[in-house]
């Protein structure tokens, strides 16, 4: 006969509610990447050192929303304390290193001054109004000139 | 003529009984053919889409470098306790989210198909086109 109708009951509420909590964290998520995407886009020049190329605003992926939480790929210029780094999606990102920074090259801490243009790297950390990364944790990985 | 003319009521009866239960027999066989046709063809067009739909979901994590950071709690998994907040956000950030909707509706398409597949094929091999009902509790 099925479930009574207390349990049907709950079985309904309790989908709603995971359905809001999906919700909810889907809102949390988006609203940090399009603050993040919106300071980055504002701040490109600043941080970049000149205008963004028209040519990057016509890519299939311009309006994409980038990660506000993490960067990960290759450095492309060191000028401490901030890194750039170009990612798989051929997105710049600028992350900030500051003395708290752990940094981790194999089983090893290493230092700011380690990092290298041309070294993969996976950096942690949130966004700050600069349309930058804070990293709190930074892992070089092995590329083929590291290893 | 005259062989009908001898049949009881009981016979007439039994005999119409059988004409209409072989009919009903026919369509039943005629529907499970036809099902099985549709279900089989919707099975090898989900597992078709399903590779490419794979290949997406990954291309889609390495882009947005979801497999970097799932790969950083392999290696860093305990030093990231104190940054854990940031990890998932990035997780949650970076999870290739359409690619792996495509995927796994495929999935379930294509069990679902399967399934009725299954019990159509079962109805044809009966040969009365009932067992996939009786399989499935409705016969």
């Amino acid at each position: 006969m099925g479930l009574p109708l207390f349990s049907r009951v709950t079985v309904v509420v309790a989908t709603f509610l995971i359905v809001l909590i999906i919700f909810w964290a889907g809102t949390i998520v988006g609203h940090t990447q399009a603050q993040y995407s919106y300071r980055w886009s504002n701040h490109y020049a600043d941080n970049f050192g000149g205008p963004r190329s028209p040519f990057a605003m016509m890519r299939p992926d311009a309006d994409h929303m980038d990660n506000a939480n993490g960067a990960a790929g290759i450095v492309v210029a060191v000028n401490l304390p901030t890194i750039a780094v170009k990612g798989p999606n051929e997105v710049e990102k600028v992350i900030v290193i500051d003395p708290k920074t752990v940094i981790r090259r194999f089983r090893d801490l290493a230092t700011s001054t380690d990092i290298r243009v041309g070294d993969m790297l996976v950096a942690i950390g949130s966004s700050n109004e600069q349309g930058q990364i804070a990293a709190s944790f930074v892992r070089l990985m092995a590329t083929s000139s590291n290893r | 003529m005259a062989e009908n003319n001898d049949m009881g009521m009981g016979d007439v009866e039994q005999h119409i009984m059988g004409c209409v239960m072989s009919r009903i027999a026919k369509r039943r066989m005629a529907r499970a053919r036809m099902a099985t046709a549709f279900h089989g063809t919707l099975v090898v067009g989900a597992i078709a889409f399903l590779f490419p739909a794979i290949g997406y979901t990954a291309a889609q994590a390495g882009q947005s470098g979801f497999l970097q950071y799932v790969s950083l709690i392999a290696s860093d998994g305990l030093r990231l306790a104190g940054t854990w907040p940031s990890l998932i956000m990035s997780l949650a950030q970076s999870a290739p989210i359409m690619g792996s909707i495509i995927s796994l509706a495929l999935v379930v398409l294509v069990a679902y198909a399967a399934r009725k597949m299954v019990i159509d094929m079962a109805s044809l091999r009966d040969n009365r086109g009932t067992r996939g009902y009786q399989i499935i509790g409705l016969a």
